[in-house]
């Protein structure tokens, strides 16, 4: 086509389209800008100059929270509604931080969309205001407060209560202090993954010994998170296994209880330390004892893929 | 398969392990054996009427000896890197190899590099000797790098920059580099004879034979009677380095009475350190009785240590008394020059072979020898320390000052104990658990995880144990076998249980279920035994593989299991095509089915991408994601992608190739836009696993399997399911399938086989070009003009040779 009659064309259509042509931001057919557009995936609207964020969103539950199995599960495929908006949120600085998101019916693979975080109402929302970045990103006070999380994690998963009484919130660590660490390389914040399904993060959750007693074992465990330990959802569990000689282990499992469980919630209240005792069988008092302490991030993952947090083994004791 | 860890938990009071990595439980110059390996059929695909390669009517790919071996299914087992951030830890690891050196033939893949499997494997050991040198052989690690081979240079290039290494690594390098780059050829007699020798080279050259990922040799082990003397050929034949070493892996997978007589005469007549050193790994793997007076020969004569080591390892496990002979000497000398390494290997060897001593005063002269070191490693263990230098790098638990004292001391009297297992004075330490748990094992019955006995000795105590027998023994090997922390000890334990309780403890691990590894452990021990209930226990797993739509994908040792319980069955004549149907559906709809569709989406995805990067209007990307979902759809690659979202779908799909235009000259964003995509599709991401986690698993040729058991059972049934599975133009399997349909043996269904020696792959169309021989014998009946090269042969020959073949099949059914 000859340079002229094309470039008619292509006049006409950005006319028709109300677009302006020629401006800094890549700009999309519709209406809006593309990095307002949550109705594109998070890699069209945002990826293109944030594709470190976007690879380790990627990874992370945020970024797999409509896909991954188990949330698929839990909610028979998302047929159990309520769970619906926090798993495909539109974006929560909307719809304000003391109510749950809406539901953003579009898009549901990608899950907590970078504009469920990051999006306002006219533009993006940033810890600080750069005029010149293609999306104009603007400071947004709330993106910093650690309620910023209550609207997904306080309703059913109730962090949020948790917070507010532990050490953490005294001393003024919010959620993304621990979750979105400033990364390696010194450059921005992470974005994921940061939960539990990182065990390396999880394990810095944890501090425990264990002592061997005359008649017991103790073995003490502190929760160094903010919340209860484990976070959040029944199908994380903490485990500690212990074994006395040859005899079978000994397992008592931390978690909290399902929806019309009869069960306690024995999980670590946030800063708490507890010290958990095993007796020792009289006819193993001499033998010798071994103790694991496992985090299995998913109800039917077996017990040989469990995050090791730690085991420790004490040797036999002659009489 | 997830590798468990220990991580850093800086503020745990007590603190549990940080850095550090085990490897398997024997010396070193036995790992290699629990490496995954493929071997041949037990049975010739096609009768051997017309082989040459037979004696007296019997295969030689018939295995010498039928036991129970301890392979690992998953990295854990064979690496057991226990540290996450390793990283963090040894700043060298991941630096950029050098220039490959193994990837001078154009057909040799380059060095294992930082994150494949072979790169962890070469590296698990340095580490283990730099954490561990008292639990670990030193001269032993470097021979069992040797036999790796130049694969293993990535991890030595890397490890060399830690200073405790430093040695250790120029002495592997200096051996494993490749020394002549000759070719070798093979003049074969006949097109077919060529045919075979050029496919058998590059079999042997594609992949690494250590390659935990990979199966080296698959292809050609399936004919291994007729591939048997080219690769004796090249074993004995040096001019080609390559050639050689690779040839002598596959020939160790053999296991017969021929294959061990060229790798003994390799081994005796070869200076190429890697190839000795896979022949000797071999020879020391078989456990049969050779005749050892050349191995013997080598031994007086070298003077290189990790020669030394190696040839003590094979003479270990010869049988042959007369090795004794040469070893004692070997062994007195290491005791008074303190030679740890050597020390260790000799009274390994000596442990061997103890049983077989054979005259008094042999017998003598080797009491002698143990009594005298017996006294002295257990009056002084701190005299005997591990050679080489300090290491620079500690783990948070390292060796006692007496530990490898204490672990020779426990092999010496393990050897004592083997000269009369049955006095019950000498056994009394081994019942002991040496003397840790004494007090315990009184009461408390035994010493847990065998973790006071020295892990190059683990082996061979839990082996002594069975032969002492009696109670106390069989507690401890039962409490091992149990222990399904350390699936490779508990599988070594359960094979040197008596039978009774061998075989009670097998069948109680096959009712818990539980760990895939244990459950093969225990199948086999129990098909070993041909125990009553196998041919019942095979068929429920086989109902338990048809039940998992995947066949088990992600966990090899499921899969190894279904194969196992599968082989069993079709080998001993009681597998039908009734039992086959329900498998059907994984070589259809298991993962491996998709074969290269993945790879042709993968390249779909790429059009669609560039298409959307320079800018194409939306009409042309609608149409090429709408034939990117027909792809997917009419394939069944994802179940989340149907007909009934295929809109929303498709919406989603346009989406996310949005921005991909105004970020064209961005080549980050591309592939990351194109990585999304094909995620998308498929339901999974095809991001490379993080290669920190050292995660990898074997390939396991179930799929395979269950066309060659089809056509085993030889039933017209098998003929109809075969074919449907050949009518299956997506099937991946169809050079396996042809296979199979030669082996039913029904001649009215050649025809279906003269489209495939059209087929694109040329293993294709070798499969069904032997099909038809064993079939229709074509050869004859066109007089010999089909035995062309269908494998390698132009493009005219072979069409204008499957026109006659076709057509005189067509002639032939009239």
């Amino acid at each position: 086509m000859a340079g002229p009659a094309r470039a008619l064309i292509l006049g006409a259509i950005a006319l028709a389209s109300g677009l302006s042509l020629g401006t800094g931001a890549p700009q999309d057919s519709g209406e809006r800008p593309i990095h307002t557009r949550i109705d594109l995936p998070s890699i069209a609207a945002c990826g293109g100059c944030h594709l470190e964020e976007h690879e380790e969103w990627s990874r992370s539950l945020h970024g797999r929270a409509w896909t991954n199995a188990n949330v698929q599960t839990a909610t028979n495929r998302f047929q159990k509604k309520s769970c619906r908006p926090c798993h495909s949120p539109l974006p929560v600085l909307e719809s304000g931080l003391d109510v749950p998101p809406r539901f953003r019916d579009e898009n549901h693979e990608d899950g907590v969309h970078c504009l469920s975080c990051h999006g306002l109402p006219d533009g993006v929302a940033a810890a600080r205001t750069i005029e010149d970045a293609p999306c104009k990103p603007r400071f947004e006070p709330r993106l910093l407060r650690a309620d910023f999380c209550f609207p997904c994690h306080e309703p059913t998963h109730g962090a949020f209560g948790e917070y507010v009484r532990s050490d953490a919130f005294e001393l003024g660590l919010r959620c993304a202090d621990c979750h979105m660490q400033t990364r390696a390389s010194g450059r921005g914040h992470s974005h994921g993954p940061n939960g539990g399904l990182n065990p390396a993060f999880v394990a810095r959750g944890l501090a425990w010994s264990a002592e061997r007693e005359s008649d017991a074992l103790a073995v003490t465990l502190r929760n160094r998170t903010g919340h209860r330990f484990p976070g959040e959802i029944p199908s994380r569990s903490l485990l500690i296994e212990v074994r006395f000689g040859d005899d079978a282990p000994e397992t008592t499992v931390l978690r909290k209880p399902h929806k019309g469980e009869q069960r306690e919630d024995n999980r670590l209240e946030p800063d708490e330390e507890r010290t958990v005792r095993f007796p020792i069988p009289l006819a193993r008092r001499e033998a010798p004892v071994a103790v694991r302490i496992l985090f299995r991030p998913l109800p039917l993952m077996p017990a040989s893929e469990c995050f090791v947090l730690g085991e420790q083994e004490f040797a036999a004791r002659p009489r | 398969m997830v590798a468990t860890a220990a991580l850093s938990l800086g503020f745990a009071p007590s603190a549990p392990r940080d850095l550090d990595v085990g490897v398997p439980p024997g010396s070193p110059l036995t790992w290699g054996r629990s490496f995954p390996g493929v071997s041949p059929p037990r049975e010739p695909l096609f009768p051997l009427s017309d082989r040459p390669n037979t004696r007296g009517g019997r295969s030689i790919s018939a295995p010498v000896r039928s036991r129970l071996e301890v392979k690992s299914a998953d990295s854990f087992t064979l690496v057991r890197i226990l540290t996450w951030d390793l990283g963090a830890h040894l700043g060298w690891l991941g630096a950029t190899p050098r220039e490959p050196l193994s990837g001078r033939d154009s057909l040799r893949p380059p060095t294992a590099a930082f994150g494949e499997p072979l790169y962890w494997v070469s590296l698990a050991p340095l580490l283990r000797l730099l954490l561990h040198p008292a639990q670990v052989s030193r001269t032993g690690t470097i021979a069992h790098l040797v036999e790796i081979g130049d694969a293993s240079l990535g991890a030595i290039d890397d490890a060399e920059s830690e200073s405790a290494l430093r040695r250790a690594c120029a002495e592997v390098r200096e051996r494993v580099a490749p020394r002549d780059a000759r070719g070798a050829g093979w003049v074969g007699a006949t097109p077919r004879e060529r045919m075979l020798g050029r496919f058998v080279r590059e079999e042997l050259l594609r992949v690494e034979p250590y390659d935990p990922s990979a199966a080296f040799g698959a292809r050609i082990l399936l004919f291994a009677d007729e591939v048997f003397p080219i690769l004796r050929a090249w074993a004995l034949d040096p001019s080609s380095c390559d050639l050689q070493r690779n040839a002598v892996a596959a020939l160790a997978r053999y296991r017969t009475r021929d294959a061990l007589d060229v790798l003994v005469q390799t081994a005796a007549q070869t200076d190429d350190p890697v190839v000795l050193l896979r022949c000797l790994a071999a020879i020391g793997g078989t456990e049969v009785r050779i005749e050892t007076g050349a191995l013997v020969e080598r031994l007086k004569r070298t003077n290189d240590a990790v020669e030394t080591v190696a040839l003590l390892g094979a003479l270990g496990a010869t049988q042959d008394p007369d090795s004794l002979d040469a070893i004692l000497p070997v062994a007195r000398s290491a005791f008074t020059s303190k030679n740890t390494d050597k020390l260790q290997e000799a009274l390994i060897a000596i442990a061997r072979l103890a049983p077989y001593a054979g005259s008094d005063e042999r017998r003598k002269d080797v009491e002698r020898f143990l009594a005298t070191t017996e006294r002295a490693l257990r009056q002084a263990p701190r005299a005997f320390q591990p050679p080489g230098p300090k290491p620079s790098t500690q783990p948070d638990r390292p060796d006692e000052g007496d530990a490898l004292g204490r672990g020779l001391w426990q092999l010496a009297t393990i050897a004592w104990t083997r000269l009369a297992p049955s006095d019950a004075e000498r056994a009394a330490p081994l019942l002991d658990v040496f003397g840790v748990a004494s007090r315990a094992a009184a009461t408390a019955s035994r010493a847990p995880f065998l973790t006071h006995v020295a892990p190059f000795a683990q082996p061979l105590y839990l082996e002594t144990l069975g032969m002492v027998g009696g109670d106390r023994a069989v507690r401890i090997l039962r409490d091992v076998a149990r222990d399904t922390a350390h699936p490779s000890l508990s599988a070594h334990a359960l094979r040197w249980l008596p039978l009774a309780q061998r075989t009670e403890l097998a069948l109680e691990q096959l009712a818990v279920g539980g760990d895939s590894g244990m459950r093969v452990v225990a199948l086999e021990t129990l098909l070993e035994l041909a125990h009553k209930d196998a041919g019942a226990l095979c068929r429920a797993a086989l109902e338990e593989c048809a039940l998992d739509p995947r066949g088990a994908a992600d966990d090899a040792a499921a899969r190894f299991y279904y194969r196992s319980a599968l082989k069993y069955l079709s080998r001993t004549k009681r597998l039908t095509p009734a039992d086959c149907v329900p498998l059907l559906a994984l070589v259809r709809a298991a993962d491996g089915a998709f074969g290269t569709l993945p790879l042709e989406l993968e390249d779909e995805v790429a059009r669609f991408v560039t298409a959307a990067g320079a800018g194409e209007n939306s009409a042309v990307l609608r149409r090429i994601a709408d034939e990117l979902l027909d792809f997917v759809i009419r394939n069944r690659m994802n179940v989340t992608i149907d007909a009934e979202n295929r809109a929303s779908a498709r919406k989603y799909l346009l989406g996310q190739v949005d921005s991909a235009a105004a970020h064209r000259r961005d080549p980050g964003y591309l592939t990351a836009v194109r990585r999304a995509v094909l995620a998308y599709l498929l339901g999974y991401d095809v991001a490379p696993a993080d290669s920190n986690r050292a995660q990898f698993a074997p390939p396991v040729s179930l799929e395979e399997e269950i066309l060659l058991s089809l056509g085993r059972t030889r039933a017209p049934q098998a003929v109809e399911l075969i074919l449907q599975v050949l009518e299956n133009k997506q099937n991946v399997h169809d050079a396996y399938a042809c296979l199979a349909l030669g082996m039913a043996g029904h001649a009215s269904s050649a025809s279906a086989l003269a489209p495939f020696l059209l087929d694109a792959d040329p293993f294709t169309r070798f499969a069904a070009y032997e099909a038809l021989r064993h079939l229709v014998d074509v050869d004859r009946a066109l007089d010999g003009r089909a035995a062309i090269d269908w494998m390698y042969a132009p493009a005219a020959e072979r069409y204008a040779l499957a026109e006659e073949v076709w057509q005189w099949l067509v002639q032939r059914e009239r």
